[in-house]
């Protein structure tokens, strides 16, 4: 974007206008809950289940069931009005994504492929996907897809194929939101999944129950409502699978246990798909996934009412995922001020908002270490429970990291792709508080704090060179706790 | 705000929110290393129960035989992996706490884990033993510093007023400067958190958690880089990641810091499959590591003021399933070392022909009782404080 396109947004798009003007004092008016669902001091002016202001609901949902954006993207989708705005995220399979989808990573093209002679697959695939996401015009295609990646969480430390972890990928993709019961389906019979969780270990008269635990505890029901009998049986029932030399998981009824096994109350000949047909269809499937959800995109501890009401949605739509994040989306607990700047930025969203906010690049190596660095690594999550979210993500190391981590974010001056131009930011006459200002409103749309500012300016104003002062600024704002909370 | 020393208390706490940061400064130096094996270690091929028949008898691709095995008496031996707490164990600096577990025991990971770095078996519980034993000592007058030495920070060193010094980089935990000449970035970083701490923070946990950790990070920054250019090991570390956190331990053990618990975790225990190359390398890593550790604290004259204790989330299956590996199981051993360790063997073995009826070893020691020990006869306070209710000490310390 050139300058006067930048300025003209800024300038003449009301909203943008509006919120910028609006910023300084924005966040004491409004207040917000932490994390742990206490409420703020201000609650009691402001009624944490009313609706947040208008002007932030925009910057909101753009931030939770996608990675932020900047002046142009958050105009947009200003411009639709909210309920549009939904409904335009929701169905991203109407928008054109072919020019993404043509990108692929530098990995092994087969199953028994060779890693490509000097490439690290796993840093390939991060980099691979981090890109989506930072270039997607469907931004609730890839956030759905990191849902299942943290929900289905499945790591390359112990899979070790590159191939296997991207099909896993792209299945998720295709299915981030589809029918519950062909997501659980799919990953059973997933090549990944059946090395990760010993699904090919596990055998007629020889059982591994890591998967059939885990099926439940991790992927449907949540711990409660079976023993370890069930346990045992399910593992029996998924008897039968193998990887085939193209990587695909098959079943085999000869490798299979055919017995009549007892499975949470109910008793048959079961096979894969008699369990998880009785496990999509528990009520503790549909609260666990409805908790999960709302936690992603809403904030921690949901009502026990919203949990109800998402249950229902997921019964009467038949397990379907899009009715029941199109009921988040569109309930009033999602745009109510409780749910404003009620988590924190993972780092994935910490570093993929920026870019997609600034139209700047990292270098790739910045990009993959940063994701190391505070412990959120895609393609390899710590264990099947995935990672952690909200409050744990802040401590000493991780803040000192994303004080550092901006420093490497590029602009025109090093890197010609980057649109993140010092000339026109800090060039041309603008002053250096304006600048400052539109540089904070690009990664905070509402406008940072007056206070805020103030220190950005004086720290800026010692810099004479214009690519420093972007990079300062960069810094200064991406490390202000405003910008990391999401 | 005051501004920030390396005093007594880092943070002035203004409000209930703020989170007291441990601080850099504790009363007596004794510190507590934890030992986290993630993943549930098998202590079946830990501590391997060789004088039982059932042993081999229920582990016919997987069990130890004979010569891969260090006999400790007629009964019980560690891996052979593991001479060099072997050694740590005949020279009397080592304690084998057998059969630990709880009442009905659970197989998740993630229930487990939670279980017994919150010390509440009733879960939910949000904060961790270790955290809490942090919120009494500050309570107390006498702040506890805790050092992770890990990307996250694992629930057990969740106070609910005070939180641990974390990272896992000396040299990333420091401020970089916006260019090589640049003096200023660490001032303005501190001016920026104090600062976005007026404009919110008083309304916001979050914000007032993340500036909190800033500053808390920039003050300790340069007494933990310190810690660790100036420290000259005394033994040679082996040279993997988790002995390097190790060797990192005894630099910030020996400093300034005087760190009341350093907390380090080593994973890939959940050895569903093909366990025995793979658990036997985990093995070899810890008891070589744990060993130089030993070693270069004693030769530095710390021995005695340290304690390390192991524990996993669970122990494994007592028979082996069909890929040559073992599913979740239930009690296991503790290791304790130190100078001032009362060295031997704690509790009895479990047998391995009377099972649960999930066919998983019957423990005979809770690990609260671990944890009251090192509470009251290592740190000096009420385990109730920490703990709830009482459980009997072991005289392991």
């Amino acid at each position: 974007m050139d300058r006067r396109a930048f300025l003209k947004l800024s300038a003449a798009t009301a909203g943008v206008a509006a919120m910028t003007v609006y910023g300084s004092n924005l966040l004491k008016v409004v207040g917000a809950s932490n994390g742990a669902g206490q409420q703020l001091a201000l609650a009691s002016v402001q009624d944490p289940n009313a609706p947040m202001s208008p002007l932030l609901q925009i910057p909101h949902l753009l931030r939770r069931a996608g990675f932020g954006g900047g002046p142009q993207e958050q105009s947009k989708y200003l411009a639709m009005g909210y309920d549009q705005a939904v409904q335009y995220l929701l169905n991203y399979d109407q928008v054109d994504n072919s020019a993404l989808d043509a990108i692929t990573p530098n990995i092994r093209t087969t199953y028994s492929g060779a890693i490509p002679t000097g490439q690290n697959e796993m840093n390939n695939l991060a980099t691979w996907w981090l890109n989506r996401m930072v270039q997607t015009p469907r931004p609730l295609e890839e956030k759905m897809t990191l849902f299942w990646h943290n929900h289905f969480a499945t790591a390359y430390f112990k899979v070790e194929n590159g191939y296997s972890m991207y099909q896993q990928n792209k299945f998720l993709r295709a299915n981030a939101l589809g029918n519950f019961n062909d997501l659980l389906t799919g990953i059973t019979s997933d090549g990944a999944m059946l090395i990760w969780l010993d699904g090919v270990q596990n055998r007629k008269n020889n059982p591994n129950e890591n998967f059939a635990r885990e099926i439940m505890e991790v992927f449907s029901t949540g711990r409660g409502p079976y023993t370890q009998s069930d346990v045992a049986n399910g593992a029996k029932a998924f008897t039968g699978f193998s990887i085939n030399a193209t990587g695909q998981g098959v079943f085999s009824a000869a490798n299979h246990d055919g017995s009549v096994k007892t499975f949470l109350g109910q008793t048959g000949p079961f096979g894969p798909q008699d369990i998880i047909d009785i496990l999509v269809a528990r009520p503790e499937t549909a609260a666990s996934l409805a908790n999960e959800l709302f936690q992603f995109f809403g904030y921690p501890n949901p009502s026990p009412d919203m949990i109800q009401r998402l249950s229902t949605v997921y019964f009467d739509s038949g397990y379907s995922i899009k009715s029941m994040v199109q009921a988040i989306l569109t309930s009033p607990e999602f745009i109510s001020n409780q749910a404003y700047l009620a988590n924190v930025k993972s780092p994935i969203e910490y570093v993929v908002t920026a870019l997609r906010s600034l139209n700047a690049t990292a270098t790739n190596g910045a990009l993959v270490s940063t994701m190391n660095n505070q412990a959120q690594f895609l393609f390899d999550p710590p264990s099947v429970f995935g990672w952690p979210s909200g409050v744990q993500w802040i401590n000493t190391g991780s803040i000192m990291e994303r004080m550092n981590f901006p420093i490497n974010v590029q602009t025109t001056t090093e890197n010609i792709a980057s649109g993140l131009n010092p000339a026109q930011i800090f060039g041309n006459g603008v002053p250096d508080t304006v600048a400052v200002g539109n540089v904070g409103s690009m990664l905070f749309p509402e406008g940072l704090p007056g206070d805020v500012l103030s220190v950005i300016d004086s720290s800026t104003a010692t810099y004479t060179d214009v690519t420093l002062k972007t990079k300062n600024t960069v810094r200064l704002a991406m490390a202000c706790p405003f910008y990391n909370l999401n | 705000m005051t501004p920030l020393s390396l005093g007594p208390t880092v943070i002035e706490a203004t409000d209930n929110n703020k989170l007291a940061t441990s601080t850099l400064q504790n009363a007596s130096n004794k510190t507590l290393v934890v030992i986290q094996l993630m993943g549930g270690n098998d202590g079946l091929n830990t501590v391997v129960p060789y004088g039982q028949a059932a042993y081999l008898q229920n582990r016919p691709t997987i069990g130890l035989q004979a010569a891969e095995i260090l006999p400790i008496d007629g009964d019980i031996a560690l891996n052979s992996q593991m001479s060099g707490m072997m050694d740590l164990y005949k020279s009397n600096k080592m304690a084998i706490i057998q059969g630990v577990s709880y009442p009905n025991p659970n197989l998740s990971h993630f229930q487990a884990t939670a279980i017994w770095e919150s010390a509440a078996p009733d879960l939910p519980f949000s904060n961790g033993w270790l955290g809490r034993y942090m919120d009494v000592a500050n309570k107390l007058g006498t702040p506890a510093t805790a050092v992770n030495l890990q990307d996250l920070v694992p629930q057990a060193l969740l106070g609910v007023t005070s939180q641990p010094l974390s990272f896992s980089s000396v040299q990333r935990f420091k401020v970089n400067p916006l260019t090589k000449n640049d003096t200023s970035s660490q001032s303005v970083m501190q001016q920026l958190n104090e600062t976005a701490c007026n404009a919110c923070g008083e309304y916001n946990t979050l914000v007032n958690q993340m500036m909190q950790s800033g500053l808390d990070a920039m003050s300790a920054s340069a007494v933990i880089q310190a810690a660790s250019n100036s420290y000259t090991p005394q033994v040679t570390y082996p040279t993997n990641d988790f002995s390097n956190r190790l060797k990192l331990a005894a630099g910030i053990i020996v400093s300034s810091i005087k760190p009341k618990i350093v907390y380090v975790t080593l994973g890939g225990f959940d050895t569903h499959g093909n366990q025995k190359a793979a658990q036997n390398a985990l093995l070899k890593q810890l008891s070589d590591a744990v060993s130089a550790f030993y070693n270069d604290l004693a030769a530095q004259g710390f021995a005695n003021n340290t304690l390390m204790m192991t524990f996993s989330e669970f122990g494994r299956r007592v028979k082996e399933n069909g890929s040559r590996g073992t599913d979740h199981g239930t009690a296991l051993p503790q290791f304790m070392v130190g100078g001032q360790v009362s060295p031997g063997l704690y509790g009895t073995y479990p047998s391995l022909s009377s099972l649960d009826h999930s066919g998983n070893l019957v423990g005979n020691i809770d690990f609260r009782q671990t944890y009251a020990t090192v509470l009251e006869d290592w740190f000096g306070i009420q385990q109730t404080e920490v703990l709830g209710s009482s459980f009997t000490k072991l005289t392991v310390v």
